[in-house]
């Protein structure tokens, strides 16, 4: 089997909205490992939680393990044209806030306007949530931002015994930058959560 | 869905949802407990957040001072 670098968590976002930048022949051969994972593992059901929550209550479980993906907030888009006012990154989120066991994904960086330096790239595995940025002009040449950066995404495994609610915060999307053309906002955040229903 | 903003030690620490309604007033005044200031930015425009030099002093948010003005098109261009 061709290694094709997909990272090995793709499979468990397939059916959301924030992560398309991945070839298709690489979601189709980590689609078929994650079905040999999910059977092994025997998650059967899925929490998406899509706003912050502080005592989200733990559901009940037939394995206290449980497998977490937390997605960061996408920064603001850039804009097109004059800038007047910059975008704003996007917000971290978490999962189990301040715990032992925290698993937190950083906000992705803000887009920024045209003539400037380009921001760097999010570190390890990141969504496609950041904003897009303003059109610029087309005469005499475009003068076009850059894009938010997309929220990281970070996994694990998280012993959840003796836990009956954890601290999940939501990062929320960047504001897109103000100008000729105003850059779009950032994506919100989503924590998921994988387990074994009792 | 509402955005709030967390202040601790006069940093803006995050920016974050939570629901509409009571669940999210509840939301909120959990973490008021926890940080030095939450402020809910929903409906504030320009909309505070994470960079573009936004800050907070004296219990009150600071905006960023307006960006340079970018150069004409001409000037950029080379006079072309």
């Amino acid at each position: 089997m061709p290694d094709t670098g997909a990272p090995w968590n793709i499979p468990y976002v397939v059916s959301s909205d924030l992560v398309k930048d991945y070839p298709t022949d690489s979601l189709a051969l980590a689609n078929a490992v994650a079905t040999g994972l999910g059977a092994a593992a025997g998650f059967d059901s899925i929490a998406k939680i899509t706003a912050s929550d502080p005592s989200w209550p733990v559901p009940t479980l037939a394995s206290t393990t449980v497998y977490v993906m937390v997605i960061a907030g996408g920064g603001g888009g850039g804009p097109g044209g004059d800038i007047f006012s910059a975008a704003t990154a996007g917000g971290t989120s978490k999962f189990g806030n301040g715990a032992a066991y925290e698993i937190s994904a950083t906000g992705g960086a803000a887009g920024r306007g045209p003539n400037t330096a380009g921001a760097a790239g999010t570190v390890g595995f990141a969504s496609s949530n950041g904003g897009e940025p303003g059109e610029g002009f087309t005469s005499p040449v475009a003068r076009t931002g850059s894009p938010g950066g997309g929220g990281a995404i970070s996994v694990g495994f998280v012993d959840l015994d003796g836990i009956s609610t954890v601290d999940i915060i939501v990062g929320a999307g960047g504001t897109g930058a103000t100008g000729t053309q105003n850059g779009g906002a950032g994506g919100r955040g989503e924590v998921h959560v994988y387990y074994r229903a009792g | 869905m509402r955005e709030l903003l967390i202040i601790d030690n006069d940093q803006i620490e995050n920016v974050i949802v939570v629901p509409d309604g009571k669940p999210g007033d509840r939301v909120m005044a959990a973490y008021k407990e926890r940080y030095q200031d939450v402020i809910d930015v929903t409906s504030l425009d320009p909309r505070p957040g994470l960079g573009a030099g936004w800050s907070y002093s004296d219990g009150q948010l600071v905006p960023p001072p307006a960006p340079d003005e970018v150069a004409p098109m001409a000037e950029m261009e080379g006079g072309a």
